[in-house]
């Protein structure tokens, strides 16, 4: 269908046009209408999803091409609608041309992604999506930026590695023959014969994918780009960078599980219920969950804090993935979904919050709830969703995920998913109690409420935070098309999984009816009178507002001394030594070979005299 | 009708030694003379390339009428049609740049120097002949020495003592080499040469080569025989350090590649390839690792380039095919970036009076088209997509792969890696350090845009390039095509 | 629909009674070990009436209102879920985790309210509070984990029905030692000592709860009151084996057998957290994470792993 490409190329095209025509006015409208035309058009093939939508093109010698299916779609839809909304509220944030450009840049690098057909479209887009983002962040930080960068790249030219290997030994490229080739590999090793790969091989390319897909995911040990990265750029962006550019190292991962998967469980095996390919990325998801947890509720800037929620969050998808089953690769995509979702409304908001107060750290917020009070709804919805309480979309995945990971006897990883839980009440609370309660700063009581692009976006996610949290079937019928079964029966307002139920439209009734009942109780005593915030309870000590009466910096110091030990090992420090002693050895290298010094140079060209001797002789 | 191609070769030879006279009339004409001699180069090479590629057909002339192996004769195939058109191409370039760049005396010298050099690139490239090849690789060397001392600095005399000597000592083998195969074969033809290979005593055929290959890998800039390169290319005026990068070197690298795959039947081969290989490599990690720390640009860019060319040769020592293609296509991409690169470097350098990091900060206020140049520039040689490198870095990768050498591949990406960061922390600096106020910038900035353009044009759509590499890739790799176009007459062997 | 309204209305008053005389049960008998006469059972109900007759209240803004009705809401509904012999309205959809949820929701909205308020007391008892939490997690989590595994359902009724057939889930041995985990964690849930550090009487003037006076007060002790009683109930249903009494012909009877029976589960429940909480004094909060994620997580990973296998 000739709708791909267009779907594909039409935000870069947006993009270029918008930073050429630098009037004001023109260039957003061209830039949103750049975003909106794939949405569109995705949601116009939707019904022709049956039939394989395809389109390939040679270009120099490669065959390239794209593919919409439910799984590509569903991935592309998030994509879609994350990427419209951040790019609606740039139209507030954005500084100057270059941020559209690289903008929509990325956008089409994150659809080619999800809907390449083969390993070098795929590779093509995600460089151009590495790169697009990386720009975005290099105006902001050098050193985030490159650090973003080099990671990135490590981790592409890994895959590219590996594309080479799989290149090299089955001669193809497009993702079905691919497959084909590994699962005929896998039923000739299962027969006893050898394979085309052999086992290091096998390791070896399954290494270099776990790398690639993990740096883009953010997962544990390879995340350290993304709390500097995510925080030094345009807020806005980052509600497309952390929603929807994280979600392409997860569909790295299911495609890993779509290519490799029968080679992988024939060379590796199961361990307990779970494939050992698959437990050691849900491991490491745990690890992340963790991880990213912990340190954001350490965090003193609110970009930091979302920053390493993202992590974290990432950790919840990377663990349902691990654990191979049917329902936990839906749960997994589900919490994708739900991820986007709230964690774009999230740094919406925190655009629209930077935007209006120009600060960044705890310290310098408070009591906004009065001021930005639009704002402060939608963060309600958000906070509710990430925290997982029903009947919000955070919920029905979280729930998900832990019921398909601790159906499989999976005790450890089910731990790791429960404590992430916790840990997200624990961040938000910071959240919310620096910046929208207590006393109010003197120098923000001018703030105004969110300016219209970014009320709209941020209107949009939390809807659709709230429909489907409500009615979380409408996604797991989705979801269950990707694998042509009920994984997850129920109807749209109930999921029921055979050993447990959760039913979404009965649970906000009973809610609403819980809530009634407390507000007649509330509403039988006498009427309230509003006092201000000075006129609380302080043991007898008169106070005023000079005082500072809201812990709004390092609110969590308890939990900072009690992971004292565990805080002293810091990845991100092990790969800056890492790099300063490749720069170290780079400038010994270069002092001792290019010394400046002829005879050394004419010693050089005897020394290959020498070996071309002795290796002809 | 073809003997027009003689042109190529006898054209840039006579307007050299025309320009004493042209001194004598009016020194001021020397410039535009140089700019109008490359013109008409431009336009023969266009014509032969066209020639060449709807034909199919390769151009042979026969210096003198006589017949090979008894006479000389040129052989412009696809290969050498492409390379002639892009050297002339960049000549044309840099001899506009040359107008502004370079003001030293005394300017007729640079102008024969200028001519000469291109006249040994495309002669080396064109040539049919082992003896002629030498003949125009010893022109371009003696023209490069004389030229990177041009500007008379205690630098750049330095820096052509150690390309003197270093070249002279890998000529001096290339002969020895070269005197070998004749002994052994009693011909100088290369298609006659291909034939009687595997003739001859494997002891000799592989001492010879290995002395051929030696000795070209000096002016190739193969690690470690490439020391003298980052001088150089610094201390030269800046047209010439482009004109180095975008095909003295190559011309070095084509001849070494030509003369691998003509020989491919003499014994050891497979050896020579794997030395070729490890070298190549570690030209790619050393001069790419060397490149992080410069705080001067032009010899940041110089240590890039060297990186580059090791890439090149990588790719042309897998002994395959799709390596020998991809080679080709990283060879046409690297010109145009590393001309456009080049000639901003030149240009900033003559603009803010040094090339020097500090020179290019807030550079995109000041000059932003320029800077914009050197952006696309940076990130094509990145290999990000959307540019042309990118293709070729790709091709080459998986080329490397499929012949199996695996190590090779990670120490490439490896310094690509390296590359990124140095190349994006000149980009930081340019755009977001620093500031100033708004320089014009005149044609030369005109001329970037549109390599600049070029560059994001191939990127986009490498399949026209791409179909034109693939035959020039053939015509090299394809050796028996090669002996049977030249029509040799039968001599004694 | 009527019927289920009347339903879930008395379970609330139940609930709420009941729930009230346990908040009287844990004055008394703490007066009784401290050698003192303490106040009557019924005193909390008097103290709440009390609170919600008040002629005036204040307030600090919409959020402080409503995250008290939103906590005792949301009390409400896990009350619900939970499986009340033969009564329960949603005991279909009592799922472990959504229950365990839900019990934590109030907290939260207590919070809420408590920050916006503005009291530093307030502020620094939230921090605790949540601090708590998140060091009850990680045995909680193990705990229903090994719960979820040896049964091999989520849902709190099929538990239920299932220790009617075998036994108490204490009597199995991984279940046991998550139910040693699970009253451990009960304490922190309770608010007792040793880790009532969140409220820390004395020291921080109640912690979240000392602005709130008046009917917001009221609220939440009804709030405390029921969540009480749920939690209990929770932990009688999961690990005590609940109650399931058919052996009457009048369903009524039935019915009051089985509350009667859970009383006295939850009673148990009660009296020992009680015990314990006489005993100790209070932990500091980096002390009660430590000790949370030291011994209560190992018991409660052992019982997972246990279960799993």
């Amino acid at each position: 269908m000739n709708e791909l490409p267009i779907i594909v190329i039409s935000p870069l095209v947006a993009g270029f046009l918008a930073w050429l025509l630098r009037i004001r006015g023109v260039r957003e409208i061209i830039g949103v209408a750049g975003s909106l035309i794939p949405l569109a058009l995705l949601i116009k093939l939707y019904p022709s999803l049956g039939e394989r939508l395809e389109f390939t093109i040679n270009v120099a010698g490669f065959k390239l091409g794209l593919m919409l299916s439910h799984l590509t779609w569903v991935f592309s839809m998030i994509a879609a609608v994350v990427g419209f909304t951040a790019i609606l509220g740039m139209i507030s944030t954005a500084r100057d041309n270059w941020e559209w450009l690289f903008a929509l840049m990325s956008l089409t690098g994150v659809l080619g992604v999800f809907m390449a057909y083969d390993l070098i479209t795929f590779f093509i887009a995600w460089e151009i999506m590495t790169f697009a983002s990386f720009m975005m962040v290099l105006k902001y930080n050098r050193h985030a930026s490159l650090k973003y960068f080099i990671l990135s790249i490590v981790g592409a030219y890994a895959m590219l590695i590996a594309i080479g290997l799989i290149y090299a030994k089955t001669g193809t490229l497009t993702f079905p023959e691919v497959s084909v080739a590994f699962t005929q590999d896998a039923m000739r090793r299962m027969m006893g014969g050898s394979g085309l790969f052999t086992k290091t091989e096998t390791m070896l390319i399954y290494g270099l994918f776990l790398l690639a897909f993990g740096v883009k995911a953010g997962m544990f040990p390879l995340h350290v780009w993304a709390p500097d990265a995510y925080s030094e750029t345009n807020q806005s962006y980052t509600a497309m960078f952390s929603g929807v550019l994280s979600k392409a190292g997860v569909y790295g991962f299911i495609l890993l599980y779509i290519l490799m998967y029968g080679k992988l469980v024939v060379e590796f095996g199961h361990f307990r219920s779970a494939p050992t390919f698959g437990y050691i990325i849900a491991f490491l998801g745990g690890l992340t969950i963790i991880v990213g947890g912990i340190l954001a509720a350490l965090q003193e800037d609110i970009r930091k804090l979302f920053a390493y929620s993202s992590i974290s969050q990432i950790g919840y998808i990377l663990v349902g993935l691990g654990v191979g089953t049917a329902l936990s690769i839906e749960a997994a995509i589900y919490h994708a979904i739900s991820h986007a979702l709230f964690k774009g409304l999230f740094f919406l908001i925190v655009a629209t919050l930077i935007y209006r107060t120009g600060k960044t750290e705890f310290k310098d917020f408070g009591g906004l709830a009065e001021k930005m009070p639009y704002t402060f709804a939608m963060a309600f919805i958000a906070i509710l969703s990430l925290a997982g309480i029903p009947p919000l979309v955070g919920f029905a995945s979280k729930w998900l995920i832990f019921e398909a990971v601790i159906h499989e006897n999976l005790p450890i990883l089910g731990g790791m998913v429960f404590f992430g839980s916790a840990i997200g009440f624990v961040y938000l609370i910071r959240f919310t109690y620096a910046v929208w309660f207590g006393q109010r700063p003197s120098d923000l009581e001018g703030t105004k409420d969110a300016p219209l692009p970014l009320a709209i976006a941020m209107g949009i996610l939390g809807a659709l935070n709230v429909v489907f949290g409500v009615a979380p079937g409408i996604v797991a019928q989705e979801l269950n098309k990707i694998f042509d079964k009920p994984v997850i029966a129920g109807n749209i307002w109930e999921l029921d999984l055979g050993f447990g139920r959760y039913n979404g439209l009965l649970l906000t009734i009973w809610m609403v009816i819980g809530v009634l009942i407390a507000a007649i109780v509330y509403f039988l005593g006498a009427n309230v009178r509003r006092v201000p915030v000075t006129d609380t309870y302080q043991s007898g000590n008169p106070i005023t507002m000079e005082y500072n009466l809201t812990i709004r910096r390092n609110f969590f110091l308890p939990l900072r001394e009690v992971m004292a030990f565990w805080l002293k090992i810091s990845f991100d420090r092990l790969y800056h030594d890492i790099w300063k002693s490749i720069e170290d050895f780079a400038e010994t290298a270069r002092n001792y070979v290019y010394n400046g010094n002829v005879q050394a140079y004419a010693w050089y060209l005897a020394i290959i005299l020498v070996i071309l001797a002795a290796m002809g002789v | 009708m073809n003997q027009v191609a003689s042109l190529l070769i006898a054209l840039p030879l006579i307007s050299a030694f025309f320009v004493p006279v042209l001194k004598q009339i009016n020194k001021s004409l020397i410039k535009p003379y140089l700019v109008l001699i490359t013109l008409i180069q431009t336009g023969i090479a266009g014509w032969v390339f066209k020639e060449v590629y709807t034909t199919g057909k390769p151009i042979i002339i026969y210096a003198g009428g006589w017949r090979p192996p008894i006479g000389i004769n040129l052989y412009i195939g696809h290969f050498a049609a492409l390379f002639v058109l892009i050297i002339a191409v960049v000549s044309f370039i840099m001899a506009i740049f040359s107008l502004k760049a370079v003001t030293t005396e005394p300017i007729d010298k640079y102008a024969m120097l200028f001519l000469l050099l291109m006249l040994g690139a495309t002669g080396m490239i064109a040539t049919g002949d082992i003896f002629n090849l030498f003949v125009f690789m010893e022109i371009t060397a003696i023209t490069a020495y004389a030229l990177t001392a041009y500007n008379k600095t205690g630098e750049a005399a330095e820096a052509s003592m150690k390309y003197i000597v270093l070249g002279g000592i890998g000529s001096s083998f290339f002969l020895v080499g070269v005197a070998l195969l004749y002994g052994a074969t009693g011909t100088l033809n290369m298609a006659q040469l291909a034939e009687l290979a595997n003739s001859i005593n494997p002891i000799v055929a592989q001492v010879g080569l290995a002395l051929i290959i030696f000795g070209l890998a000096v002016e190739a800039e193969l690690f470690p025989l490439n020391a003298w390169a980052p001088d150089a290319y610094q201390a030269a005026p800046h047209p010439i350090t482009a004109m180095f990068s975008a095909f003295v070197v190559k011309a070095g690298i084509y001849a070494l590649a030509r003369l691998l795959y003509l020989l491919q039947k003499a014994s050891g081969w497979s050896s020579i390839l794997r030395l070729l290989v490890i070298m190549a490599t570690l030209t790619v990690v050393f001069a790419e690792l060397s490149a992080l720390r410069q705080k001067d640009v032009k010899r940041m860019i110089a240590y890039s380039s060297i990186g580059q060319v090791g890439l090149i040769a990588l790719a042309f020592s897998l002994g395959t095919q799709a390596g020998v293609d991809a080679g080709v296509f990283h060879m046409v991409n690297h010109a145009i970036v590393k001309t456009l690169l080049f000639l901003a470097i030149g240009y900033v350098g003559i603009a803010m009076g040094g090339t020097t990091m500090e020179n290019f900060e807030g550079l995109g206020k000041k000059m932003p088209l320029t800077a914009l140049a050197i952006t696309v520039a940076g990130a094509a040689t990145v290999g990000v997509p959307l540019f042309n490198v990118f293709w070729s870095k790709l091709r080459i990768i998986l080329a490397t792969l499929q012949a199996g050498f695996f190590w090779a591949a990670v120490l490439v990406l490896f310094a690509s890696v390296v590359e990124a960061v140095y190349y994006f922390r000149l980009i930081h600096r340019m755009w977001f350090m620093g500031g100033g106020i708004r320089i014009k910038e005149g044609v030369i900035a005109g001329i970037l845009v549109i390599l600049a353009a070029i560059i994001i044009l191939i990127g986009v759509d490498p399949a026209p390039v791409w179909n034109i590499v693939v035959k020039a890739g053939s015509d090299i790799f394809n050796v028996a095509n090669y002996v049977k176009n030249v029509p040799l007459v039968g001599v004694g062997s | 629909m009527l019927g289920v309204f009347l339903k879930a209305l008395l379970i609330i008053l139940y609930a709420t009674l009941v729930g009230f005389m346990f908040m009287g049960i844990i004055r008394k008998v703490t007066a009784r070990i401290q050698r003192r006469i303490g106040p009557p059972i019924y005193q909390p109900i008097i103290d709440t009436i009390k609170f919600l007759s008040k002629k005036e209240n204040i307030t600090h803004g919409v959020i402080y209102d409503f995250g008290i009705i939103f906590a005792l809401g949301a009390t409400i509904l896990a009350l619900m879920f939970i499986p009340l012999g033969g009564v329960s309205i949603l005991r279909a959809y009592g799922d472990l985790i959504l229950i365990t949820f839900l019990l934590e929701i109030p907290m939260l909205g207590i919070m809420f309210a408590a920050m916006s308020s503005g009291n530093p007391y307030a502020g620094i008892g939230a921090q605790r509070a949540l601090l708590t939490m998140l060091a009850i997690q990680v045995p909680l989590g193990f705990a229903i984990v090994a719960l979820a595994e040896y049964y091999g359902t989520f849902s709190t009724y099929e538990i239920v029905m299932a220790q009617q057939a075998h036994g108490w889930s204490i009597f199995h041995l991984p279940l046991l030692l998550a139910a040693i985990a699970y009253d451990i964690v009960l304490q922190a849930m309770f608010g007792k000592e040793p880790f009532d550090i969140m409220t820390a009487p004395g020291e921080i003037s109640l912690g979240p709860m000392v602005e709130f006076g008046g009917k917001h007060m009221g609220i939440l002790q009804i709030q405390h009151a029921i969540g009480l009683f749920a939690e209990t109930l929770f932990f009688s249903n999961i690990f005590l084996g609940g109650a399931v009494v058919t052996t009457f012909a009048n369903s009524i009877l039935n019915t009051l057998a089985t509350l009667g029976i859970l009383l006295i589960k939850q009673l148990a429940v009660l009296l020992l957290a009680i015990f314990i909480s006489t005993i100790f004094p209070r932990f500091t909060i980096d002390q009660a994470a430590r000790f949370y994620w030291k011994w209560p997580t190992i018991i409660a990973a052992l019982g997972a792993i246990l279960a799993s296998l």
